[in-house]
């Protein structure tokens, strides 16, 4: 099977790759690229392990194939902090313990900075229904909503 | 053991406090790397073809046409991992689990495996293996495999423990028994006796991170293993085993874990991923598919239980009785007998017997599941102790406070107990606002207690004193959920010093001695107590230094506050001298500091918790929503409070989703239906409230902090509490977990 | 070389009966007792896990497989699983279990 030549942006860096016709985002991003922060955990966009930005949308990177990336702007969890200073979010999972074995934590970081871009104060209920597609299997989930609850209040106050 | 592991009672600097942990950074900025992050030049990706039939004899296998395929630079079967457990029966049912040799014993049996240049080859290599398999009759479920007239999976089985040695070949492997005084004594005492039968299915760990390994040997006979595991040092132990090769050639590293649950404690995929890699001469990466997951790596019990329990009028129990039957899959196990022992552990009995019952089935090995098989019996024994309390007209947890077992208590599984915490949150749970906080229309509480036995076992910490005066700690448990960050406050605690100081690592199997399993609640309390040890044998070195550096005996030096103190008027001019300057000077007092330790860490304390929650039920649909959970349990004493809060909180969602969603389904033609997380639904975000946590400390007397293990006993309470709790919502008792909407509805119409 | 209080620990449970073998009673768990000729309990002359193995396995060679698998032994209350050089202190409770699986 003949590669796809694909160029696009992964977190502000123009990027080209070749990639074959059935080949995932995911697989691209974690063997091609050397970017393994996304995770696959199930390959059927159940889990939400392999979340990522693709244009202001958030997506499991398992559902979208390496050629549909031409041309788009990708953001991943390797892109989240800056330089050394964490995105408020990294700060407050941390602070807030918010990860146990941390699988699941770069998806959970991306839903939430989706959901907090889109809805910056939100209620318990929506961050519960906002992070509904992460599967977490460590935390009860209850220490996850307390760290977005927080970094929200922190980030309005910014 | 040349170390004190009794409990000091000292006050905490360090102990207790709520740091960040120390691989924080890493697995937020998703630098972290899990099972399937790690690659090593030329490696292939190897694949494992799997029996699509739940039990078949296996005539022959041709890989010549995926041989002869362009990429392809290994087939295996069963007989590229020769028979080299010599008579270890355990080890010859890990093989055969690794790779079916003459029967495919489950849907999802590994049966051939291949190594390729790609993962697209690989598939494409596994179509092309011919498999001709005689299909067999098969039993899924755990009471029809009791049955004399059920598919026979192993004709070399006979029912050991019993009293006349069988003549005819059985599912059941064996039976167990348990308990202590005269329980037809027991029963003629009392007032009133509940008889229930309750059935679980079987549920998975569900760790979100699938088995993974890259696997690299050398054609000199040395090998490399990197895997997301629970217990490398076991890994090791049991792949050179399989492989024939000797333990010091093979160096397993652990990479970060992502969720094991007890799920990860059993060698699966990793003797297989070698064994392509010696045959191809390149490194193997192997990763399970979420598909492979659930089809082929360890569930927990499917299980059917009868209890029976008395009491008289004034709530005291005179007698209780199990029978505990419990599926483990193709091959032996114990998890029968862990239920008999755990599920009256909770209370004190003069007459109690338990009975279990290891009963085989075509469904993958059973492997153990946090407290495995505690949960199952919780939930029978529970839920017919909240009716017994009901038929008596006592509240439910003054009837468990008036039963509850205390320090002399002899346990339902022998020993007596020493200080213990089960009346403590008893007596938590019924002083929380949540047992007084008003219900509404269709919505129930429920509360039940829980048991769990906690472990040691080997351990071996190394801990080395930088020049600067910074601290590396080695352990050889995995950090499963935080360990780094409590073992590091506990080596800040010993050595006086800030927890910034400690950098803890966990060590691969070449640069640390020996370590069991990450098992059994067992990497904090263990590594702590290792982690002690080395400690103080560090500071026995610190005060050697400065003793030399003063001239003076070792004697007169004591270590306070992470500092070397001459002690005495004599000494008055000499300044302390802290870790630091020792450490700045070691170069020149006799080389580099360190303390080690190797033990074995005994007197894990057992732990109880007791759970209370509120579920609504939607009486149309048979729906449910927790509203309310809270979660009270001994901890011993919390060495980082938020992850013990952590663990308390996560085995209660696991509970819950047992409880109420999740379940292996089996089609006629004894296939997995559900072998993927949309149709196996656990617990998601939107499913859950906060769970609250109240942390109890009765220490350990075995530990010289007080610690017992945490990790465990947070989901034997949950699918007793539930169902008590939906069982008080709608009126009818709940006998069958998971309580999915259609069974609720089912009990609701067969009682109208 | 032990720190002090380890050295105190340590005399204190070598104390009286220091190298001389008591007579222990062994409690034994059911699948246990019927590979014990039917014995729930067994009296054995041993001072430590390692001799209360050794002769267990002589005295009831039923149970020899068995300890070589693996028994933890609970000594008042305390399951130790792999310490053969651990003391049975005089009039002590000691009771033999299987070794257990964990998550």
């Amino acid at each position: 099977m003949a590669g796809v030549a694909v160029s696009t942006t992964i977190n502000g860096d123009t990027v080209e790759y070749l990639c074959q016709p059935d080949e995932t985002l995911l697989d691209v991003l974690r063997d091609r690229l050397g970017l393994t922060g996304a995770k696959e955990g199930c390959g059927t966009g159940d889990c939400g392990a392999c979340s990522i930005i693709l244009d202001d949308r958030l997506v499991c990177s398992c559902l979208v194939l390496g050629a549909e990336a031409e041309g788009r702007h990708v953001e991943t969890i390797e892109g989240m902090a800056h330089g050394d200073s964490l995105h408020p979010l990294q700060q407050k999972f941390l602070e807030h313990a918010a990860l146990q074995c941390g699988i699941c934590t770069p998806g959970f970081l991306i839903a939430a900075k989706d959901l907090l871009a889109k809805n910056p104060d939100p209620t318990e209920e929506e961050i519960r229904f906002g992070l509904a597609g992460n599967l977490c299997r460590c935390t009860g989930y209850d220490k996850i909503v307390r760290a977005v609850q927080d970094a929200a209040s922190v980030m309005k106050g910014a | 053991m040349n170390f004190d592991p009794r409990y000091s009672g000292r006050s905490f600097t360090s102990v207790g406090t709520r740091p960040i942990r120390p691989d924080g950074v890493d697995k937020v900025t998703g630098r972290a790397r899990y099972g399937a992050d790690f690659n090593m030049a030329g490696q292939l990706v190897g694949r494992v073809l799997r029996s699509p039939h739940a039990h078949a004899k296996i005539r022959k296998i041709d890989t010549s046409k995926a041989e002869k395929l362009a990429g392809v630079k290994a087939v295996i079967t069963a007989a590229d991992l020769p028979d080299l457990t010599d008579g270890d029966a355990a080890m010859y049912d890990i093989l055969d689990n690794c790779m079916a040799r003459t029967k495919a014993l489950y849907d999802g049996h590994a049966v051939a495996a291949v190594a390729a240049v790609d993962a697209r080859t690989a598939r494409q290599a596994l179509k092309l293996i011919e498999v001709d398999y005689e299909v067999l009759p098969h039993v899924v479920d755990v009471d029809e495999a009791m049955k004399h007239t059920a598919p026979l999976l192993n004709d070399a089985i006979f029912t050991e423990g019993l009293e006349e040695k069988p003549v005819k070949p059985s599912n059941v492997t064996k039976r167990t028994q348990y308990g202590h005084g005269d329980i037809h004594e027991g029963f003629g005492q009392a007032d009133f006796v509940v008889e229930r039968s309750f059935k679980t299915e079987q549920t998975h760990q569900g760790y979100i991170e699938p088995h993974a390994c890259v696997a690299s040997v050398s054609s000199d006979g040395t090998a490399d293993l990197w895997v997301c595991t629970q217990g490398h040092f076991v890994y090791r132990q049991h792949c050179a085993q399989l492989l024939g090769m000797e333990a010091s050639k093979l160096r397993v590293t652990s990479s970060e874990i992502g969720g094991g649950f007890g799920g990860k404690t059993h060698v699966w995929a990793e003797p297989v991923a070698l064994a392509l890699s010696r045959k191809a001469g390149r490194p193997v990466k192997l990763v399970m598919t979420r598909d492979e997951v659930f089809r082929a790596s360890g569930p927990t019990s499917a299980t059917s239980i009868d209890v029976r329990i008395g009491a008289r009028k004034d709530g005291t129990i005179t007698a209780a009785e199990a029978t505990l039957r419990y599926s483990c899959g193709p091959y032996a196990g114990m998890w029968a007998e862990i239920g008999a022992m755990t599920a009256f552990a909770c209370y004190k009995l003069d007459n109690v017997r338990t009975v279990g019952y290891e009963v085989l089935v075509n469904r993958p090995k059973t492997a153990a599941y946090r407290a495995p098989s505690a949960p199952m019996a919780a939930f029978a024994v529970e839920s017919a102790v909240d009716e017994l309390a009901k038929e008596i007209g006592m509240d439910p947890v003054e009837f468990r406070i008036r039963n509850a077992a205390q320090e002399g208590t002899r346990s339902s599984y022998g020993p007596v107990y020493g200080p213990i915490g089960i009346g403590p949150t008893l007596e938590a749970a019924k002083n929380h606002p949540h047992m007084k906080a008003p219900l509404g229309k269709n919505q129930g509480r429920g509360m039940a207690c829980g048991f769990w036995f906690n472990f040691g076992g080997q351990t071996c910490t190394d801990l080395n004193i930088g020049m600067d005066g910074s601290v590396s700690l080695a352990v050889g448990t995995v950090d499963v959920g935080g360990s780094r960050a409590s073992l590091s406050l506990v080596a800040a605690e010993e050595l006086g010093i800030d927890y910034g100081q400690v950098k803890a690592v966990v060590a691969d199997t070449s640069s640390l001695g020996y370590n069991d399993m990450t098992d059994g609640s067992r990497g904090t309390f263990s590594s702590s107590m290792a982690t002690i040890s080395a400690a103080r044998n560090a500071i026995k070195t610190l005060r050697d230094r400065a003793a030399q550096t003063w001239d003076i005996p070792i004697d007169d030096v004591v270590w306070e506050k992470g500092h070397a103190i001459a002690k005495g008027e004599k000494y008055g001019n000499l300044a302390a001298l802290s870790l630091k300057e020792i450490a700045a000077a070691s170069g020149k007092t006799g080389g580099p500091i360190a303390g080690h330790s190797e033990l074995v860490a005994d007197g894990a304390g057992v732990s109880f918790a007791t759970h209370i929650c509120d579920i609504e039920v939607d009486p149309e649909t048979g729906s449910t929503r927790v509203l309310r959970y809270t979660v009270v349990q001994d901890a011993g004493k919390a060495v980082h409070p938020t992850y013990v809060e952590g663990q308390y909180q996560g085995g209660a969602a696991q509970g819950i989703g047992w409880a109420l969603n999740e379940e292996y389904i089996y089609g006629k033609d004894g296939r997995l239906q559900n072998p993927g997380f949309l149709d196996y639904r656990i617990p998601v975000c939107s499913d859950l409230p906060m769970i609250d946590t109240q942390i109890l400390e009765i220490p350990n007397p075995n530990h010289p902090y007080g610690v017992r293990g945490v990790g465990e006993t947070s989901i034997v309470p949950p699918l007793a509490a539930i169902a008590n709790a939906v069982s008080n919502a709608v009126g009818v008792r709940m006998t069958h977990i998971p309580m999915s909407p259609p069974r609720i509805l089912a009990a609701i119409e067969a009682e109208r | 070389m032990m720190p002090k209080s380890a050295q105190r620990f340590s005399d204190k449970h070598h104390g009286p009966n220091e190298g001389l073998a008591l007579m222990v009673e062994v409690t034994l768990w059911g699948s246990l007792g019927a590979l014990a000729g039917g014995k729930s309990k067994v009296e054995i002359e041993a001072k430590d896990i390692r001799e209360l193995f050794r002769k267990l396995a002589e005295q009831y060679p039923g149970l020899e497989p068995l300890i070589e698998k693996g028994i933890a032994v609970a000594i008042d209350g305390t399951i130790y699983r792999d310490t053969w050089s651990k003391e049975l202190p005089q009039g002590a409770e000691i009771f033999l279990l299987p070794r257990l699986a964990g998550g």
